[in-house]
């Protein structure tokens, strides 16, 4: 049984039955419509099938062939290499939390542990990238047990740190996710759209398969009315007085009007984009990464 | 208007009316931190709406901090008092000035100017509650309802229900007069209140004067101005005809509006009724005259009536027409009998109207009323100042002077103009003739046909030389210019110089045709016509009757034209036993009756000047000040001390509303 904050064995048990998640993100997206460039990255044997017109002549076992003279393929358990690379906001706006009881970067890292859990158990492998204005942790896809735990310490040791730059952190890790595969990112994406999708876009037309999961407290989804309150941003440390039921329905209004920018981008670029609350249960994203 | 506060030691709660200001600074100065994901959002807003924002929280601060003063404020306990308020402990005696007068009964709505009146006075007593009152009634005699204002303010209250307007013109200055009168003993604050329509042509003229120390307040109850038409006289002519005589019934009708009028006019006279129909013009006035006569002699009662309009009080007007057997002509000679003294003699027998009595010129001119036409026959030139009285007391004067006589004195008779020569008597064989030189004059209508003839036909052989600058006012003169006749009329008698001598001796006159009815003619229309007034009396006097010897006043009574009997009281005057009615008159016929005759009538019309319903502003009244009802309801609040609690506290919840339609009003600053 799992000792890990972030995956608590009740979690493991539900995941179990999460298993179409997985192979959504395998199969669903990947089977039949892009060839593998890892030959062979796969050993364990799956069965023996009649050649049909497209396959890959490669695949061919041509021992097979000299004995019987018959085109039989080989397949293995997993066609590809399939790699998904989670991308954990810790900036310090990650660790508010209001109304929730978990902070948004300790809401990201139970998701984040959870899919991780998932995807290797179905032996596919999973990479995490730590960021704030920067990447500090970086840790490949692997999909050995090993590695699990090594990710679950990372988040379990993860602090929020400093001021955010998605955008940044993109640009950075893009020499470092060396297979195409799945990224899912999650953040409270307090960035401009502009910046964080100029940032995706090279990831776009590499032909990752791109999840955003915007993260928000409730108390920041509909700002509480304090009254007159001394706002202090946890990322910069800068100070503001406002008087909150003054500014509620305008923060309502930027905030609708900040999703709904990321939105309008992602699906121009065929990019999921889901907003969700701390108080929602991180199970339920996973039914957006079955789609 | 002054501010006292029943608390003062609590002012100090003044000063907490800063705490929503107090609270605003700590709250900016001090407010709870919250550690926030971003600000940058929240930068963004403030930049957006801070020219909204900024002008919307110094309102919703303006308006706490005043709805926090008002509410302090109310716990301080302000009165407001009026600066003209009586000091505390003063008596206050009131005089309600009510007009009572007949343009009262004009209808405002559904309700009199006088139930308006009542109303307002009564609503005024019972608010202000004043330590003594009385009410004044501005009539014909205006009389109040106390000796001396008096503390029972329900009698007076009782005394406003009970009272109703009267058909009289009201005597403004004597109200006013007999409430200063009742005020000059009161002590503390005084007050007349005067409540009226103010009708135009009675305030106009009416100065008041009231001293310093008494407050003169007007309080008008009349809309507005109301058209009305009304009779305005109703006269006769001659005044006092004989029977048989034509007489002309005028009827002037003045509309009171800025619009055309027709209407019709029905002439009850005798109980011979006639009517006409008579357009008048805006703010104008129209006659109609109705011919008739009268068979018999006796007072006739003459009625005239409109067809009802919106004031009803003046639609009807009524005279009395003494109709007379005869004309009483006393002629006076020098001479017992003298041949023109004949002449008139015969004339007398002809005109069977016509009552002719000789006297000698030593006798004593006759008292005046007792003749209707005096001949003097050969006129001296004395008794000027006498007859002249006669003459302005309605007796005719004919004088054919004598050869004493004087010009001055014929000029000093008839107001003729002034001439520096003698009165000479000349005669002609030959003989003068005459003809009317004035045709327009009333004694000749009848000779306009020409079937009479040449009223003055015949051949005049003695005359006298009037001056002919005297022509002018003669109605018939000689061929050569000498007046033969001179009329003047300037009085409601005739006054006629005679140089047309109907001596057989010296002229032919009398034995023409035209002779007899020119003389008629002449002698009716010589007829006095002063209006006797013995028969009139003023709306709101008594019914009042000096009775002659011969009449007992323990038989008489007195009955309205509804048959209806007033009660009457016996006065000895130092004239004479009078009899009158205990009640004031109203506008009708009245007639004083022994057993089922009537010996004497009496009527009573609607004063004219009321008619005018026009209505001025109390403010062109330059003594007072003008108010409305709420106006001295309030100026009495004031006075006593209007509680500003009530209204501080509305103020108060009308500044948490405002403050909070403000704080909650949104701008859409996306």
């Amino acid at each position: 049984m799992s000792n890990f904050k972030y995956l608590k064995p009740e979690d493991i048990n539900k995941l179990r039955n999460y298993e179409f998640g997985a192979k959504a993100l395998v199969e669903g997206y990947l089977s039949g419509r892009h060839r593998s460039k890892q030959r062979g990255s796969s050993t364990e044997f799956h069965e023996y099938r009649q050649y049909t017109p497209g396959d890959d002549p490669a695949m061919v076992d041509w021992r097979v062939f000299a004995r019987s003279d018959k085109h039989y393929l080989k397949t293995f358990e997993q066609e590809t290499n399939m790699e998904c690379t989670i991308f954990v906001d810790s900036s310090a706006s990650m660790g508010y939390k209001e109304k929730a009881k978990l902070t948004k970067l300790e809401y990201a890292s139970f998701f984040a542990a959870c899919l991780a859990w998932l995807v290797t158990s179905k032996k596919d492998q999973v990479g995490l990238q730590i960021f704030d204005k920067d990447i500090r942790h970086h840790l490949p896809p692997a999909s050995t047990r090993k590695h699990l735990n090594t990710m679950l310490n990372l988040l379990e040791n993860n602090e929020p740190g400093s001021e955010t730059s998605l955008a940044e952190a993109l640009k950075r890790a893009q020499p470092l996710i060396k297979n195409k595969g799945t990224i899912v990112i999650l953040s409270d994406f307090f960035d401009e759209p502009k910046d964080i999708f100029q940032a995706l876009n090279p990831y776009i037309h590499r032909g990752f398969r791109i999840h955003l999961f915007h993260i928000l407290d409730p108390g920041e989804i509909s700002i509480t009315d304090h009254g007159m309150s001394k706002f202090n941003d946890m990322e910069t440390n800068e100070s503001l007085i406002v008087h909150t039921t003054n500014i509620k329905q305008a923060w309502e209004q930027e905030l609708a009007s900040h999703t709904q920018a990321l939105r309008s981008l992602a699906a121009s670029r065929k990019v999921d984009y889901t907003l969700c609350a701390t108080t929602e249960s991180y199970f339920n994203l996973f039914d957006r990464l079955a789609h | 208007m002054s501010l006292f506060t029943n608390n003062p030691a609590l002012y100090w709660l003044l000063a907490l009316a800063a705490i929503p200001f107090i609270v605003h600074l700590i709250a900016r100065s001090n407010p709870p931190v919250h550690q926030f994901s971003s600000i940058a959002f929240l930068r963004k807003i403030i930049k957006k709406s801070s020219r909204y924002q900024k002008p919307k929280d110094r309102i919703v601060l303006l308006l706490r901090t005043l709805a926090a003063a008002a509410l302090l404020f109310a716990f301080v306990q302000p009165l407001l008092v009026s600066d003209k308020g009586s000091i505390g402990g003063d008596d206050k005696t009131v005089i309600f000035v009510i007009d009572q007068s007949a343009s009262m009964a004009a209808s405002e709505n559904a309700s009199s100017r006088f139930t308006i009146a009542c109303d307002e006075a009564a609503t005024i007593l019972s608010e202000i509650e004043p330590d003594s009152a009385n009410i004044i009634w501005i009539n014909a005699s205006p009389e109040a309802v106390f000796p001396a204002p008096g503390p029972n303010i329900d009698y007076l209250t009782k005394k406003l229900q009970e009272a109703t307007h009267t058909p009289e013109k009201g005597s403004i200055n004597a109200a006013i007069q007999l409430a200063l009168d009742q005020l000059k003993k009161a002590k503390g604050e005084r007050e007349i209140i005067v409540i009226s329509d103010f009708q135009k042509a009675p305030w106009e003229s009416t100065e008041i004067f009231i001293p310093e120390s008494i407050k003169l307040t007007k309080l008008a109850v009349g809309e507005a101005d109301l058209a009305n038409i009304a009779i305005t006289s109703l006269a006769a002519f001659p005044v006092s005809p004989v029977s048989g005589q034509n007489v002309a019934i005028n009827a002037q009708i003045k509309n009171f509006s800025d619009q055309p009028k027709s209407t019709t006019v029905y002439l009850n006279a005798g109980g011979g009724r006639q009517s006409a129909q008579v357009e008048i013009p805006a703010n104008g006035q129209a006659e109609t005259e109705f011919i008739t006569q009268f068979s018999h002699q006796g007072d006739i009662m003459v009625t005239a009536s409109l067809s009802e309009d919106t004031y009803r009080e003046d639609d009807q007007r009524h005279t009395i027409i003494p109709v007379r057997e005869q004309l009483k002509l006393l002629s006076l000679n020098k001479k017992e009998s003298s041949p023109q003294a004949r002449v008139l003699h015969r004339l007398a027998t002809a005109l069977t109207w016509i009552s002719h009595s000789s006297h000698s010129q030593t006798q004593k001119l006759p008292s005046i009323g007792t003749t209707d036409i005096l001949f003097i026959h050969q006129w001296d030139g004395d008794n000027i100042e006498a007859l002249t009285k006669l003459a302005n007391n309605g007796t005719s004067i004919i004088v054919t002077p004598s050869t004493t006589c004087k010009l001055t004195a014929l000029q000093q008779l008839l107001d003729l103009a002034p001439v520096n020569s003698n009165l000479n008597l000349t005669s002609d064989p030959k003989g003068w003739k005459a003809a009317t030189s004035k045709e327009s004059s009333e004694v000749f209508s009848i000779f306009k046909s020409g079937e009479f003839g040449n009223p003055a036909q015949g051949t005049f052989r003695k005359r006298f030389e009037l001056p002919k600058a005297w022509s002018n006012a003669s109605i018939i003169n000689y061929n050569d210019g000498i007046p033969a006749i001179i009329l003047n009329r300037k009085t409601s008698a005739s006054r006629i110089i005679w140089n047309l001598s109907y001596d057989p001796a010296h002229s032919d006159w009398i034995s023409q045709e035209p002779f007899v009815t020119f003389m008629a003619e002449l002698l009716l229309s010589a007829q006095p016509s002063k209006t006797s007034m013995d028969n009139e009396l003023i709306s709101g006097s008594p019914l009042s009757w000096l009775l002659p010897e011969n009449i007992d006043s323990n038989n008489l009574k007195l009955k309205n034209n509804k048959g209806e009997e007033l009660t009457t009281e016996i006065l000895n005057t130092t004239q004479g036993t009078s009899i009158q009615s205990t009640s004031p008159a109203t506008p009708g016929i009245y007639e004083w009756q022994t057993g089922s005759s009537t010996i004497k009538k009496h009527f009573v019309n609607f004063p004219a000047s009321e008619s005018d319903l026009t209505l001025i502003e109390p403010d062109d009244i330059p003594t007072g000040e003008s108010a409305k009802k709420d106006d001295i309801l309030r100026a009495e609040a004031l006075s006593q001390g209007v509680p500003m609690w009530p209204w501080l506290i509305g103020a108060t919840l009308i500044f948490l509303i405002a403050e909070s339609l403000t704080a909650s009003s949104k701008k859409n600053i996306s």
